[in-house]
């Protein structure tokens, strides 16, 4: 890679090792790239990939238990590794800073945040009194509204948006010339990641810092970044600018990996994710030939016999392929038509003028309130919100594990459901089961697969031990997995893997309604599909209902028959997916789409402030303190109605529906 | 990436090149062998004959190699032999104290709240106190005897036990798997045994072999002040009681060779438990 402008960062050959017990071995190998001054360049790739690994290697940060076993990490033109202690430290101080994807733990809890950014301007050897203004000033560079009130608070005071704010502020402050972000979106909700991801556009266009951009998600990279490169276990398999890597993949993987993403255009009804096969290698694994060849669909012998270089095509990328031409028309490993699903018209779960209120420090938090909703069977209904919106106490309290206030109503199949799991039936306990959304938790790590579904099996079907060992390789077999995992602990299985025993578990008793709390969330891209799809066919074999909470917008446009949205502990909407997604949209639904990563640019509505706290809801409409189409006083004094103004289609707000069609087709206000 | 933590085979690897594991596990299993089969290998009665009494306090020889006591009995015999005592009594407390104080930090742990507080108070009132003076108060009243001490040592370790388990309780008791539980309606008893217990072993494995370090040490102490062994059984803790009063006529020898075997095994004993302690962390 020849290029003229001047590299601030060069990454050759470098090959990074772990120990593991006793053995170091190789995570990453042969990686190279370089960035040039201004430029942004993207680290793609599923977890394990070594993207994590190549940015502490970066900032000579890696554990004790890694080291940098070949090749060279050169920062303007210095080799990181031969840098003696204080020479590190200058170069942290002035050359590169690094954001890290937990905001949260990358403060200290105990100590004022002004104090904390005020560091960075002693360690650059400020004079003190000139640290307040300083301080103050680089908050408001990072859009902190009210930076004077922000620095005396401490960490927990600050949203998590509030606290990424705050910590690029220090990261940028010493103006580096390479700034390191790590997944800083990651885990923040869909509106606070577009403001945090604009917020960086804007320091990239004012100050021309250059950026190593760390991301999981296709989406945000390619939104980000001038060039991208995709790390395949600790390998890059591909790297060019980042529109053709997207729009034209060079890449089996690339091509694997953008088929498996839901992108909002299509719906489980019409035909299946495609998938990637196999799992990722493990670390250290001595392979022959491609790293990739063994789960790629147009794989030859030759492929299998040595490892094919990163090759230059035209356009300025490389590919690791030997047939990069013929990656765009990879065969599908799965085939497209959907599974035939019977669908229903009779209700399954119907929950009405159901609120629950939380008791903290002696006040009352409206973590629900006045909820009606009814879900068909075998119909899939999406619960959309921010973090804080009582989209998990909704499922909690169908599922009974917190009891609803006096008054609400829960009924299934026309019978009404006893609030707590205590006085629940059995026949009632096996009906509604859940899949919880990080499978290294839902699982014991200490019993097998057969102990953990046979257990759910002779509890919920009331089975002895002879009758659950087959229901439970029946069960297996329905979630594509075998007896040769019965004897498995979870840490020997993939992610993907595990999330199919806890799937497999929730079947255990036939339910008729399944909650799955963002049940792919944790999981990587082609995993996720593989999960999606698996959840699709149980479904039309089943007939099971799904209450399926996600963030996920692409997600829920592809599995979902309805959905509602939920602010604040309210349905703000709801419909069926197709209403939902094509508008007119309630102003809050309305935001909520715009800040998808995938969206144009410009075309992004902005929130103003936070979402107030349950425990002191704003009075009038729950949205009014952030909405951008508010009409006037009737939105701060009443609430409005959560009204069926068409059928199948309910919103709360005083605008009416006409009136939101025609502000939509206009440019949204400022 | 996250970096994968070891797996059994891995943590056995660790071990097996952990000089801190293997040089605790040889001086531990020597001391267990010998409590076993002391008598076979001691090369004189450690109960002593009538006619030792003719060579009472003699100093280390070809024949007696670390000399013999007041009684004339064979120094040498006599530690040798004196394991068993050391190492029965120590295990069966700190057993017992494992088994009390895992079951008082599951139930603490797991129901949390109002039990949290009442117990947790409870547990820390007792922690307060110290713990010979607790145990020689408990044994007064109980009558100095074998049983007496192993279940006094095992009810002072219990609060210390549970504290310890109590915390690995509660980081667990917020995972999945334990909601996923009780939506299948298991009962509490259930969770905690057969849920939560089997992830909290790492960390009741550690405390045993820290505690019973410690328990050696105070079964010793309470037998060096007077509680707990027959005069005749030959014990460490006792020999040296009965002779630290010689040391002024420069007659060393039947306290230093107890003295040194408890603080072998005491040592050994900790290391081993480091040792552990690291393969797990690794």
């Amino acid at each position: 890679m020849v290029t003229t402008t001047p590299q601030v960062l060069t990454v050759d050959n470098l090959g990074i090792d772990y120990k593991v017990g006793t053995e170091w071995k190789r995570a990453v190998r042969d990686v190279s790239f370089s960035i040039a001054q201004g430029e942004s360049l993207g680290l793609v790739g599923e977890s394990g990939c070594g993207k994590t690994t190549v940015a502490m290697a970066i900032m000579a940060y890696l554990p004790r238990n890694g080291r940098v076993g070949e090749g060279s990490i050169r920062l303007g033109g210095r080799e990181v590794e031969n840098l003696s202690a204080s020479e590190l430290r200058q170069m942290r101080v002035n050359q590169v800073s690094m954001v890290y994807q937990d905001p949260g733990k990358s403060l200290n809890p105990s100590i004022r945040v002004g104090r904390q950014v005020a560091d960075v301007f002693e360690l650059m050897d400020v004079p003190k009194d000139e640290w307040d203004d300083r301080v103050v000033d680089i908050l408001r560079k990072v859009q902190i509204a009210d930076p004077e009130s922000v620095v005396r608070r401490y960490p927990h005071q600050l949203s998590g948006g509030m606290l990424q704010r705050v910590v690029i502020a220090m990261a940028i402050a010493s103006e580096p010339e390479l700034l390191v972000l790590d997944e800083p979106t990651t885990g923040l909700d869909a509106t606070v990641e577009a403001e945090v991801l604009d917020l960086i556009s804007n320091l990239r266009a004012e100050t021309g810092t250059s950026v190593l951009f760390i991301s999981h998600s296709l989406a945000v990279i390619r939104r980000m970044c001038d060039r991208v490169g995709v790390l395949y276990a600790g390998r890059l398999l591909a790297e060019g600018p980042a529109e053709s890597i997207f729009t034209d993949p060079r890449h089996p993987y690339t091509v694997g990996l953008l088929r498996s993403l839901p992108t909002g255009e299509v719906s489980r009804n019409e035909a299946q994710l495609d998938t990637i096969p196999g799992t990722l290698p493990p670390l250290g694994a001595q392979i022959q030939g491609c790293i990739y060849a063994d789960r790629c669909p147009i794989a030859e012998d030759v492929c299998r016999e040595a490892e094919p270089d990163l090759l230059p095509l035209e356009g300025d990328r490389f590919s690791r392929c030997y047939f990069p031409e013929r990656a765009p028309d990879l065969p599908r490993v799965v085939a497209a038509d959907p599974p035939v699903r019977q669908r229903s018209e009779e209700t399954l779960l119907e929950i009405s003028d159901t609120s629950k209120t939380f008791e903290q420090e002696g006040s009352p938090v409206f973590a629900l309130k006045d909820i009606d909703l009814s879900i068909k069977v075998g119909e899939t209904v999406a619960l959309v919100g921010e973090s804080g919106s009582g989209k998990s106490t909704l499922a909690k309290v169908i599922l009974g594990i917190h009891v609803p206030d006096e008054g609400g109503i829960i009924e299934l199949g026309g019978d009404v459901l006893h609030d707590s799991l205590h006085s629940r039936s059995g026949d009632e306990i096996r009906s509604v089961q859940m899949v919880f959304q990080n499978p290294d938790s839902a699982l014991n790590r200490r019993h097998s697969v057969r102990r953990i579904v046979g257990r759910a099996v002779q509890r919920l079907r009331g089975l002895g031990r002879k009758g659950s060992n087959e229901r439970t390789l029946d069960l297996l077999t329905e979630v594509r997995m075998g007896h040769q995992h019965l004897t498995a602990k979870p840490s020997h299985l993939s992610g993907g893997l595990k999330q199919r025993v806890a799937i497999a578990r929730a079947f255990a008793g036939s339910p008729a309604l399944v909650v799955l709390d963002e049940p792919t969330s944790a999981l990587d891209v082609s995993v996720q599909a593989a999960i999606i799809n698996l959840l699709a066919e149980l479904q039309a074999e089943e007939n099971v209902a799904y209450l399926f909470i996600s963030h996920d917008l692409n997600v829920v446009r592809y599995v979902a028959d309805r959905v509602a949205v939920m602010y604040l502990g309210r349905l703000m909407e709801v419909g069926t997916a197709e209403r939902i997604f094509a508008g007119p949209h309630h102003p809050y639904s309305e935001a909520l789409l715009s800040a998808a990563p995938d969206r144009e640019e410009g075309t992004r509505i902005r929130l103003k402030g936070e979402i107030p706290a349950a425990s002191d809801p704003p009075p009038g409409c729950p949205f009014q303190t952030r909405c951008h189409r508010k009409i006037g006083e009737i939105c701060e004094t009443v609430e409005p109605p959560l009204e069926e103004v068409e059928p199948g289609y309910s919103i709360r707000c005083h605008i009416p529906v006409a009136e939101l069609a025609a502000l939509q087709q206009l440019v949204p206000p400022e | 990436m996250t970096i994968p933590s070891a797996s059994r085979s891995q943590r056995w690897a660790v071990l097996r090149r952990s000089a801190t594991f293997w040089v605790g596990a040889s001086i531990t299993l020597m001391w267990v062998f010998l409590a076993i089969f002391g008598e076979l290998i001691a090369p004189f009665d450690p109960l002593g004959t009538p006619q030792d009494v003719l060579n009472k306090l003699d100093s280390p020889s070809a024949e007696h190699w670390f000399g013999t006591d007041q009684l004339g009995r064979d120094v040498l015999s006599r530690v040798i032999v004196g394991a068993r005592q050391a190492l029965t009594v120590a295990l069966a407390a700190t057993a017992l104290g494992t088994v009390f104080g895992t079951f008082v930090g599951l139930v603490v742990g797991y129901f949390g709240g109002i039990v949290d507080d009442i117990i947790g108070r409870i547990l820390d009132a007792f922690l307060s106190i110290p713990l010979v003076i607790t145990a020689m108060v408990a044994l007064t009243a109980l009558g100095p005897n074998t049983l007496g001490v192993v279940i006094v040592i095992g009810l002072v370790f219990t609060p210390l036990i549970a504290k310890t388990v109590r915390a690995a309780v509660l980081a667990e008791r917020h995972l999945d798997y334990v909601s996923a539980a009780q939506l299948r309606r298991e009962g509490p008893l259930h969770i905690m045994l057969v849920e939560i217990l089997p992830n909290v072993t790492n960390v009741i494995t550690v405390e045993f072999t820290v505690r019973l370090g410690y328990a050696i040490f105070t079964v010793l102490a309470l037998s060096f002040l007077g509680f707990g062994v027959e005069p005749s059984v030959p014990d460490w803790g006792l020999a040296i009681a009965q002779h630290y009063g010689f040391l002024t006529g420069d007659i060393w020898w039947p306290v230093l060779f107890p003295a040194l075997a408890i603080a072998s095994l005491v040592v050994g004993i900790n290391l081993l438990s480091d040792g552990i302690a690291q393969a797990y962390e690794s």
